[in-house]
């Protein structure tokens, strides 16, 4: 499990700490109702998040990101595990309290067109929030909308425009502007860029780096483009089969990866330089991801990894500090 | 479009269209710089408002609105007005009478060139085996018959959304309720349903509904019932229809960002469900209406639904039908014609109401 | 001088909708040679997929339709071509796989079927068992496990990546000289694109199937290809070989794409340079660059004239641009 390696002068500054956080979703219901097999989405995680910090959280399908960002939330119920959010435990709060608790911790969601009620003007999408925590009269949510979009760059005279009307990058800045509208200090964005053209994908980041300057935001980036990660976060975890199998500031994971699928997974990402391309030498991983309705004994890579030996097999690594500040779930890290 | 939308990228061969639809109207600089002067040409259309554009389109459609809105009108100052033609007429047995009397739908004049009479300036659709005017009769049919369908899809919406939104949306028991007895109304053919209801409790309706205020003595109680019982077969398929599209929108993001902002279950549902389950209960109403216009005048065929004096498509239908071999073909044919009219005019709506709303469901 | 495998010359494809006429491509021109790699990158809507399905004779017409240009494989009109006898061409001479590999397989038979299918269609003097054996080679051949018994599954019983090598076994049975891929690893996850793209080069390497790969993403290919095709709201605006697209972009709009995106390599906070303004309206092109509104250098020549591709350089690079870089 992840050790505190927090000094005395950090500790305070920890807005998210989650302790293995376990989410397993039941499947084939047998006839006494108890589950037969479950989807272990989230296998034991660990991560915390250090105020005004942006942690990136990274990995192909299946390996649970997703699901971890939305437990941490509460959008998702943790089967187990604890969710700190400024030293207050999530887990165990009433709904009403959860409730209270959403004006601190905000979304940015995937789909630029699902996100988005079609029936509503994105002046309406975006004032619900404010509706709902009564954060003043019509009139001040009128111009607390208007302030809003403005800021993400969307003129605020097109309130009264329907979502269809927008592109998909304009979408995405009014559901930015959705979620700080109760200016949160914690905002998780689930793949904000990946239906986005390449063109429109860097608009869209500088604008959240921006807005995180501006209002002293910290992120949970969530997405499987690892260049695109990496660009945003100071800190990287990576994600394989719900499991955090390393844990690092960003130009530690690329210059020195410890895990193996950490250095797989970087191998892997095609590079927009036809010389570094010709020359590099790529791990090409055997075999598919496994499913997490049944992932292998002990820990989860050992049937891809090159380095794997019998305890890969049978004991799970637990997630340790390796370097320094960096951590890795590996019984042989490094190269 | 800047969105690599990565399902409607993947191109199947044979079928590609640029989505057009998703031009967007109104730009935006790059970040941080305030915004240019949009593109004010296009008014701001909310999807309803396009849904009801393509549905101006749709001719055929747009036809059967006619048609519908003919008989609407028809059957609500259609009595009236034709109250009102003609002028006093000497009737060989009842003595004078004006056209308040000889153009509704009860009076029975029996003699000899009184019954079974083709077209003419007295009556002008003729008259049925008992002299009675049958255009009179017409129009007295299609208000029982739109009354009927508006009773049952007003009860069909009600039940339908309310049990279908919760069945979806909370699952558990209610779901399995419902899933349990929508089970048992496709398996029970629901047209006999109603006739076992209004056979059993045709007499008890009688009696009993009658003192309802605006129900009435005038048979229009055996008529509630049967309109009650025609809802009771037809709103458990809505409830499984609304069920499906809650299920699914269930999934949305927008759900799960209403979610996120604080919005309570009760509050997603009405204002997040309910709104876009409006297309979806429009067409399947419309549709339904189809079904419940049969259904009545199939019950009233059989005598079970509106009685003599009262007036029924069915119950002309039936009588018509009776005359067919003494060579009146015109008593059958009237009622028969104008039943297929109706009925297929809300068939034909209902598919433009499908096509305009989802037009990507367009075979 | 080898004879070009398929020359394109000032292909227009315009669809009909109700809201205007979308001219999805505008006059565009290329050629490749036989077992060359080309690239056609672009974002959505700039053509890259309809240029590949007018190739292949595949847009629904209406509303779509060929108005204008040529196209020549091995020498021979494909516009001329008889619907019978395009159907012989593809799947033996061109072939074509797609991003999504559920959509493409039928879902009820044995991919073994599927894969063998195809070869009896071309080969009618091949009995069922031979064209059984070879579906089970080309299953061996795009590197499934365990193929004899696996050629019996069905198409959900595989993963998406293995399902995009079914798609790729089907499509080289009959050793086409061309294989068109659209997004072919786009929807897969990277550690399997990574093991895809290894497969496709290998193949085409082997059998010197020329291979047209389209994608939105330049790091792919960098990797992957020799011909690099850029094209933006319709046409071509940049062809080169690849070390030069990425080391001396000539077209604004390349360059632009370049620096927009976010490197594994870059140093820490430093910011990207995104394109500003929005992707271009297809039904209405003006008569200018079409790149003109978003172009950081844009002169008046920009706004009144269209610019066609133009050598730059000494090389094989061409740019549709006045002031290329």
């Amino acid at each position: 499990m992840l050790q505190q390696v927090e000094t005395a002068t950090e500790k305070g500054t920890t807005l998210i700490e989650v302790r293995g956080l376990k989410v397993y979703f039941p499947i084939n219901k047998g006839l006494l109702g108890r589950p037969a097999n479950y989807v272990k989405a989230v296998d034991g995680v660990d991560l915390f998040v250090r105020r005004g910090e942006t942690l990136g959280l990274v990995g192909e399908s299946g390996c649970g990101k997703s699901t971890t960002g939305r437990a941490i939330l509460q959008l998702l119920k943790p089967t187990a595990g604890s969710i700190k959010f400024n030293g207050q435990e999530l887990t165990m709060l009433p709904p009403s309290y959860i409730r209270q608790m959403r004006a601190e911790m905000q979304m940015v969601f995937q789909d630029p067109y699902g996100s988005l009620d079609p029936r509503y003007t994105i002046g309406q999408i975006v004032a619900e929030p404010l509706q709902n925590f009564k954060r003043g009269n019509a009139q001040e949510i009128r111009e607390q909308v208007a302030d809003l979009l403005q800021t993400v760059g969307i003129d605020p005279t097109y309130r009264n425009r329907f979502p269809h009307e927008f592109s998909g990058g304009q979408r995405q800045r009014i559901g930015i502007a959705r979620a700080l509208a109760l200016r949160p200090s914690f905002v998780v964005a689930d793949e904000p860029v990946s239906a986005l053209d390449v063109s429109i994908q860097a608009q869209v980041l500088n604008l959240l780096q921006e807005l995180q300057g501006k209002f002293g935001l910290t992120y949970l980036f969530i997405a499987h483009n690892l260049s695109v990660v990496k660009h945003i976060s100071d800190r990287v975890a990576v994600m394989y089969v719900g499991r955090v199998v390393e844990l690092a500031k960003s130009e530690h994971l690329y210059q020195t990866p410890l895990h193996p699928y950490s250095q797989a997974l970087l191998s892997a990402i095609p590079v927009p330089d036809p010389r570094i391309e010709a020359r590099r030498k790529r791990i090409i991983l055997e075999g598919d991801v496994p499913s997490p309705v049944n992932p292998p004994s002990g820990c989860p890579f050992h049937p891809r990894c090159w380095k794997a030996q019998e305890i890969c097999r049978t004991v799970i690594p637990p997630l340790e500090e390796k370097q320094p500040d960096q951590y890795a779930a590996c019984h042989f890290p490094g190269r | 479009m800047d969105t690599k939308d990565q399902q409607s990228e993947s191109v199947s061969p044979g079928v590609m269209l640029p989505d057009t639809t998703l031009v967007p109207t109104i730009l935006t600089p790059d970040t941080g710089t305030y915004p240019i002067e949009g593109d004010q040409k296009k008014k701001s259309t909310s999807p309803l408002q396009d849904s009801l554009r393509r549905l101006r389109r749709d001719k055929r459609a747009m036809v059967s609105i006619g048609v519908i809105v003919f008989f609407i009108v028809l059957a609500l100052i259609g009595p009236p007005i034709y109250q009102h033609v003609g002028g006093p007429y000497q009737s060989s047995v009842n003595g004078v009478v004006g056209p308040s009397q000889y153009h509704s739908f009860s009076y029975e004049e029996l003699g000899q060139n009184t019954q079974d009479q083709l077209p003419s300036a007295h009556n002008w659709l003729g008259t049925d085996e008992i002299g009675r005017d049958i255009l009179a009769r017409l129009m007295q049919g299609v208000l029982i018959s739109l009354a009927v369908a508006l009773v049952v899809e007003l009860v069909d919406i009600a039940l339908g959304v309310l049990i279908g939104v919760l069945a979806g949306y909370y699952g558990g028991w209610i779901d399995q309720l419902l899933a349990r007895f929508t089970d048992l109304m496709f398996a029970f053919p629901g047209l006999l349903f109603v006739i076992l209801i209004a056979g059993i409790f045709g007499n008890w309706a009688d009696i009993h509904l009658s003192k309802i205020p605006v129900v009435g003595p005038n048979g229009n109680a055996r008529l509630l019932l049967v309109s009650l019982a025609l809802a009771f077969t037809t709103w458990p398929l809505m409830a499984r229809y609304v069920r499906g599209q809650t299920l699914q929108l269930k999934e949305q993001q927008f759900i799960e960002a209403a979610r996120s902002s604080g919005t309570s279950s009760w509050g997603i549902i009405i204002r997040h469900i309910i709104p876009n389950l409006f297309s979806l209960v429009i067409v399947v109403a419309t549709l339904d209406i189809s079904n419940t216009i049969i259904g009545e005048a199939g019950i009233s065929f059989l005598g079970l639904g509106v009685q003599a004096p009262g007036s029924s498509i069915g119950l002309m239908i039936a009588a018509g039908s009776q005359q067919i071999l003494a060579g009146h073909f015109w008593e059958v044919l009237v009622p028969c014609c104008v039943l297929a009219a109706i009925v297929l005019a809300f068939s034909f709506l209902g598919d433009g109401l499908r096509d305009a709303f989802d037009p990507k469901s367009k075979d | 001088m080898t004879a070009k495998l398929l020359e394109v010359s000032n292909l227009k494809t315009y669809f009909f909708t109700r809201s205007g006429v979308v001219k999805a491509v505008d006059d565009v021109s290329f050629a490749m040679q036989p077992g060359q790699r080309l690239g056609v990158v672009g974002e959505s809507g700039c053509g890259k997929s309809v240029t590949a399905l007018s190739v292949m004779r595949l847009i629904a017409s209406p509303p779509g339709k060929i108005v204008g240009g040529e196209i020549n494989f091995n020498g021979e009109d494909m516009l001329e071509k008889s619907q019978v006898e395009l159907t012989d061409i593809r799947g033996s001479k061109i072939s074509m796989i797609f991003q999504d590999p559920m959509t493409s397989l039928n879902p009820v038979f044995n991919v073994g079927f599927q894969i063998a299918e195809t070869v009896k269609r071309h080969r009618k003097d091949l009995s069922n068992e031979q064209a059984w054996r070879r579906a089970v080679e080309m299953l061996d051949l795009v590197r499934i496990p365990d193929a004899k018994r696996r050629a019996k599954n069905y198409p959900h019983e595989f993963s998406g990546g293995m399902r995009q090598r079914v798609m790729i076994a089907i499509a080289l049975v009959c050793n086409p000289q061309l294989l068109i891929a659209d997004e072919p690893t786009t929807a897969l996850d990277v550690t399997i694109q990574a093991q895809v793209l290894e497969l496709m080069k290998g193949l085409s390497h082997e059998f010197s199937t020329a291979l047209m790969l389209i994608t939105h993403d330049l790091g792919v290919v960098a990797g992957m290809c020799q011909h690099v095709n850029v094209m933006y709201a319709g046409h071509v605006v940049e062809s080169a070989p690849v070390q030069q697209i990425f080391e001396t972009p000539a077209h604004p709009y390349t360059l632009g794409l370049l620096q927009s995106l976010p490197r594994l390599n870059e140093r820490r906070g430093s910011k990207l340079t995104p394109i500003k303004g929005q992707p271009p309206d297809l039904t209405n092109p003006p008569a200018s660059c079409s790149y003109a509104p978003r172009c950081p250098k844009v002169q008046n020549r920009c706004r009144m004239e269209r610019p066609q591709l133009m050598r730059v350089g000494r090389g094989e690079q061409e740019a549709a641009c006045f002031y290329p870089n």
